[in-house]
């Protein structure tokens, strides 16, 4: 469902600003600030979020060449994540219970215990995981401004916002019902936008008014 | 309403996603979805098989139905007297002498399963350079609309009228 698919989804968003990054090498060192890092277990991870390049997301090394592709930039947003099934874990924690139990002499485990075995055991498989890997391909046109992510979830799309903002330094405006407004409207015309209230299209009592109201 | 945040902005202007959508399928109805700007042209939407209609709650009033022609069927009509707006609907857009599909909906505008143009270009990259383009046309020519309705909508006695004819086309209210 990407970019260059016969069919896509994506979220469009408006920069704010120049409709272009303000330098090329700017844009390089915030990509590479924002850039996927190897996701790390030890601290507790189970998922990385960042860019990548566009042609090869299991390339994060910017350079010119990779990213700008006049008047378009391309780069994507990757997300990695480690998973171990919950059966594969069940499976390993009981047989570690029961190594400790028999290496102990005991009958019985405490649930604490267990807990933290069971966190360690998942630790354990987790590095020993292969990440799945998503990538949403992200197409900054110049010539418009026009920020495109390829994707519908809200979640990615909030995190893509967020990155966009701190590492590359350019706020974007979602172009849903309130960013569409927005950018053609002004603040007194939106006060009056969000003064409205819903209007009825059927007559429940054909005669009478038809609506319940509007601006007030 | 100064201070309002994002979410709180989104939760006000729902309700106008939904009536933009049942606006459009009336115009549709009605005159074959034709719009006509000076700045854009002329564009015309066309519903397309699937359609979804809630109620003031859509977790218990929602219905999606699926025929070759929703401004010319029953159930989409029955769903509209009982007093449901269109929240989802597979539209057919041509702008610019282009034609596009997507799935529209209301809550946020939101656009999926998009399918642009066919590019004529041999290189990949004028390919890119010409989908890019396909999708500003796109969302120019969509966000137009929402801006001429919103417009309309703001307009106490044009919106008026424009009520009292998708009352005339909707028919008298059905009670469930």
């Amino acid at each position: 469902m990407g970019f260059v698919a016969n069919t896509c989804s994506y979220t469009p968003y408006q920069v704010a600003g120049d409709k272009g990054p303000a330098n090329r090498e700017g844009l390089l060192k915030g990509l590479t600030r924002g850039r996927l890092t190897p996701i790390d277990v030890d601290l507790g991870h189970d998922n990385s979020t960042g860019f990548a390049v566009f042609d090869d997301p299991l390339d994060t090394e910017f350079t010119e060449e990779k990213v700008f592709f006049d008047p378009l930039v391309l780069f994507c947003l990757r997300i990695d994540k480690l998973t171990v099934p919950p059966s594969t874990l069940r499976l390993h924690v009981r047989s570690r219970v029961n190594a400790v139990l028999t290496a102990t002499g005991r009958a019985r485990m405490p649930r604490t215990e267990r807990d933290e075995i069971a966190e360690q055991v998942r630790g354990e498989l987790l590095r020993r995981a292969l990440p799945t890997i998503s990538a949403y391909e992200v197409v900054w046109d110049t010539s418009t401004g026009r920020v495109r992510l390829y994707s519908s979830s809200q979640t990615v799309n909030e995190d893509f916002a967020t990155r966009f903002r701190d590492d590359i330094g350019v706020g974007l405006t979602p172009m849903n019902t309130v960013g569409i407004l927005e950018t053609h409207f002004k603040p007194d015309d939106m006060e009056k936008v969000y003064r409205l209230v819903p209007s009825t299209f059927v007559a429940v009592n054909p005669g009478a008014g038809l609506h319940e109201g509007d601006d007030q | 309403m100064i201070g309002m945040t994002m979410v709180d902005k989104m939760k006000r202007t729902q309700f106008l996603g939904r009536e933009f959508l049942t606006w459009l399928l009336f115009r549709a109805a009605t005159d074959e979805g034709v719009f006509r700007d000076d700045e854009a042209g002329e564009v015309q939407v066309l519903f397309e098989r699937a359609i979804t209609l809630e109620g003031d709650n859509p977790a218990r009033e929602m219905t999606t139905i699926k025929v070759d022609d929703p401004t010319d069927s029953a159930e989409v009509m029955l769903a509209l007297r009982i007093g449901k707006k269109v929240s989802r609907a597979k539209l057919l857009v041509e702008a610019g002498g282009n034609e596009y599909a997507l799935t529209l909906d209301a809550a946020s505008l939101a656009m999926k399963s998009i399918k642009l143009p066919e590019s004529m270009e041999m290189d990949p990259m004028d390919v890119m350079t010409e989908r890019a383009g396909f999708a500003a046309d796109l969302e120019t020519a969509l966000h137009r609309l929402f801006l001429g309705f919103i417009r309309l909508r703001r307009d106490l006695d044009a919106w008026s009228i424009e009520v009292s004819k998708m009352a005339q086309w909707i028919g008298p209210f059905v009670q469930t």
